[in-house]
C-alpha cells in the first residue's frame, strides 16, 4: 500500500509542480509578452501604413489589443557615462496593454513622455548612467537627429527592459530617426495565447511579417513542452515502479497465504473465486494507497508551497515554489493506480488460483 | 437407497516423472453413513494419497470413486470444488484458520461459499461454535485461542454445511493427549448424535483403537482391515498386521 500511495502522490505532487511552472511560464507569456509581432515588410524598412494596419488587426476576432512603436537604438549619454539602449517612441496608453509598464513605474508617469522631450527609463539603466528624475540625457546615433531628454519616469519590471529600454513618445522617436511618420513594429495581444499562431497566420496575409509568441519566444514554446514531456515520464516510470512492488507484495502474499488457499481449495473455493479474492485485494490496496496518497499528495503542496525562494535571474524576486493543483489529477491518477494494481495483481491471482490443493494443504 | 457413502473400485494413483510411483495400488472400499474409521499405515504408504482421492482433492489415475453412489473419479475441477464444498468436511493437522478473520468468519467461509446468506452463515456458524465449546470465543482471533480451541474452530467449520463425510488428516498430530482426547470426543459424540461420517487418517494408534474400523494401508495397498466387536476388534479376511499388530487388541 505504502509504494502505491508513494506512487500516487509523488505523481500529483509532480503533476502540480510542472503545472505550476507551466503557469508560471504561461503567465509570464500572457501578463509581459506581446503575444503577436508585426514588423515592416520584407523589403521595407518601416510600417508606413501603421494606422489602417492597426484598425484592421484591432477588427480580428481574438484580438484583445494593439500598439505601435518605433524602437531605433541610441547612444544614451550622462555626464561622462554613455551606454546603448533601445529608444522606443510609443504611445504610452497603448503600451501599457502590452507590458503595463504603469504598474511597474517606480518613479514619475509613464504617461510623461508624451510632454515633449521626455523619456522614462528603467530602474537599471538610470542606475548605470547615475540618472536621476528631471536630469537631462542626450541620446545620439549615427545618421539620427542628436537629442537632449529629459528623465520623466523609471519604472522596474524585473526583466531586461530595465536595462535596455528607453520609452519616449512615437514623436520623439520618429523625430529622432528623422524618417517621418512611420513605425517600425506593431505588438498584440490576444485572448487565448494558445490562438497565437492561427492569428498570426491570418496577420501575415496583409503582407507583413508575422510572429506568433512561439516563434519569438522559442525557448518557453520548448520549456512547455519539455516540461510536459518529463511529467508525463516521470509519472510513468512512477507507476511502474509501484506497480512492480504491487506484483511482487502480491506474489509474496500468494506464497506467504498458500497453506490458506490449499484450505480454501478444500472447502469448496473455485478457482476464480480464488482469483478474485486476489484481484479484489489488489483493488483494495489500490484503493487505499490512493486514498492515502491523495492526502500526502496535498500534505507535500501545502507544505512545499509555502517554502520561498529567490529567483536569481528575474531581479531578485522572491517568490513561492510554483504548484498549480488540478483537482481532476485526484481522481485520474487514484484510477490509474488502481487499474494498474489491478493489472499487477492478475498475475499473483492466476497463479494462486492455479495451486494444486493438496500441495497447498502442505504449505 | 444404499447406506454405502463411499465406494473405491480399484483404486490406483500412480505419480510419474520419469521414474513411476504407485502411491496407491488398486485399492477398493466401502464406507457406509455413520462409520467411525481411521487409516493407519507407516509413513509414505500412501494413506495421505488415500484421504485426498476420497476428499476429491486429488484425482485418481485409474479406478473409480463413487460419492452415494455417484461416479466422481472424472469430475471437473469446479464440479469437485461444488462436492467438497457440499459433501465433505476437512479438519487438517494444522487448523489452517484464516489468521485475519474472528473464529466466527473462519467458520462462515463454507456456508458463503456455498452461497449462503452472511445472516444465515452467521447463526449456523454461532451453533456449531457453541457446539465445539467455543460460544464465548466467537470474536476471537486464531492467534488468540489455543492450539486445541482452534482445532475445535477448524472442526465447526468442517460440519458447518452437513457435510456427508468429515476427513480427517492427522488433525490431532499437534496436539497434546488431553486436548486429543477432548477433539476425539467431540467427534465421537457428533457420530452417535447425528450419524456423521468419520474418516481420520493418522498416526496414533491409540486414536486409531477408539475408532469403529481401522484401516491399514502399507506400500499403497490396503492390507488389513479391523472392525470393533466389543471391547476390541476382529480381523476381515487376509490380514498382514505387520509391526502394528501387537499393539492392537484383537479379538
Amino acid at each position: 500500500m505504502t509504494a502505491v500511495a508513494l506512487a500516487v502522490s509523488i505523481s500529483i505532487f509532480f503533476t502540480s509542480l510542472a503545472n505550476g511552472s507551466q503557469a508560471l511560464l504561461t503567465d509570464i507569456v500572457i501578463e509581459k509578452l506581446p503575444h503577436i509581432a508585426v514588423s515592416p515588410k520584407e523589403d521595407e524598412d518601416y510600417i508606413y501604413l501603421y494606422r489602417s494596419l492597426i484598425d484592421k488587426i484591432g477588427s480580428l476576432k481574438g484580438v484583445q489589443s494593439s500598439a505601435y512603436s518605433l524602437t531605433t537604438t541610441a547612444t544614451l549619454a550622462f555626464e561622462d557615462k554613455t551606454r546603448n539602449a533601445g529608444l522606443k517612441g510609443v504611445v504610452p496608453e497603448d503600451e501599457d496593454q502590452i507590458y503595463k509598464i504603469s504598474e511597474s513605474m517606480v518613479q514619475g508617469d509613464f504617461s510623461a513622455v508624451l510632454g515633449g522631450k521626455r523619456v522614462v527609463v528603467g530602474k537599471k539603466l538610470a542606475e548605470d548612467l547615475g540618472l536621476k528624475m528631471g536630469d537631462r540625457l542626450e541620446a545620439s546615433f549615427p545618421r539620427a537627429k542628436n537629442t537632449s531628454l529629459t528623465v520623466a519616469g523609471i519604472f522596474d519590471t524585473g526583466t531586461p527592459l530595465d536595462e535596455s529600454v528607453a520609452f519616449v513618445s512615437l514623436k520623439t522617436a520618429q523625430d529622432f530617426q528623422n524618417e517621418g511618420d512611420v513605425a517600425r513594429t506593431i505588438e498584440v495581444r490576444i485572448d487565448d495565447i494558445y490562438q497565437a499562431e492561427p492569428l498570426a497566420r491570418q496577420i501575415s496575409l496583409t503582407g507583413y511579417e508575422v510572429q506568433s509568441w512561439q516563434e519569438t519566444h522559442p525557448e518557453i514554446r520548448r520549456s512547455l513542452s519539455v516540461g510536459r514531456f518529463w511529467t508525463r515520464i516521470s509519472v510513468i516510470l512512477v507507476m511502474i515502479v509501484s506497480s512492480l512492488g504491487i506484483a511482487n507484495s502480491m506474489t509474496m502474499r500468494v506464497m506467504d497465504k498458500t497453506r490458506e488457499i490449499g484450505m480454501l481449495m478444500a472447502v469448496g473455493a473455485r478457482r476464480r473465486n480464488i482469483t478474485k479474492i486476489f484481484l479484489i485485494e489488489s483493488g483494495l490496496l489500490g484503493l487505499l494507497g490512493s486514498v492515502v496518497g491523495c492526502f500526502l499528495a496535498l500534505l507535500a503542496i501545502k507544505i512545499v508551497g509555502n517554502f520561498s525562494f529567490e529567483i536569481e535571474a528575474a531581479g531578485s524576486e522572491i517568490t513561492t515554489i510554483p504548484l498549480t493543483i488540478n483537482p481532476w489529477d485526484f481522481p485520474a491518477f487514484s484510477l490509474l493506480a488502481i487499474a494498474l494494481c489491478l493489472l499487477a495483481g492478475i498475475y499473483p491471482a492466476i497463479k494462486a488460483s492455479r495451486l494444486d490443493p493438496v500441495e497447498a494443504i502442505k504449505g | 437407497m444404499s447406506d454405502d457413502i463411499i465406494v473405491l473400485k480399484e483404486l490406483s494413483k500412480i505419480y510419474g516423472n520419469g521414474v513411476e510411483v504407485i502411491a496407491l495400488n488398486k485399492v477398493s472400499l466401502t464406507i457406509k453413513a455413520g462409520e467411525f474409521v481411521s487409516i493407519v499405515g507407516p509413513s509414505g504408504s500412501g494413506k495421505s494419497t488415500l484421504l485426498n482421492l476420497i476428499g476429491l482433492l486429488d484425482t485418481p489415475t485409474n479406478g473409480q470413486i463413487l460419492l452415494k453412489g455417484i461416479d466422481v473419479s472424472r469430475a471437473s475441477p469446479d464440479e469437485r470444488a461444488r462436492l467438497r464444498n457440499r459433501e465433505l468436511g476437512f479438519v487438517f493437522q494444522y487448523h489452517h484458520l484464516i489468521p485475519e478473520f474472528s473464529a466466527l468468519e473462519n467458520v462462515m467461509i463454507p456456508m458463503l461459499i456455498a452461497g449462503k446468506s452472511k445472516s444465515e452463515a452467521r447463526e449456523r456458524a454461532s451453533e456449531y461454535l457453541k457446539a465445539v465449546g467455543l460460544e464465548d470465543r466467537l470474536k476471537s482471533r486464531p492467534n488468540q485461542l489455543s492450539g486445541g480451541q482452534n482445532q475445535r474452530v477448524a472442526v465447526a467449520r468442517a460440519l458447518v454445511n452437513h457435510p456427508s463425510i468429515v476427513i480427517g488428516d492427522e488433525l490431532t498430530g499437534n496436539l497434546d493427549t488431553k486436548t486429543s482426547d477432548m477433539i476425539y470426543e467431540l467427534l465421537r459424540d457428533l457420530n452417535r448424535k447425528i450419524n456423521q461420517t468419520f474418516i481420520l487418517v493418522t498416526h496414533d494408534m491409540t486414536l486409531a483403537e477408539k475408532t469403529d474400523r481401522i484401516l491399514r494401508i502399507v506400500d499403497g495397498k490396503l492390507v488389513c482391515e479391523l472392525l470393533r466387536q466389543d471391547d476390541g476388534f476382529r480381523t476381515t479376511e487376509l490380514c498382514d498386521l505387520g509391526e502394528d499388530g501387537g499393539k492392537i487388541n484383537l479379538k
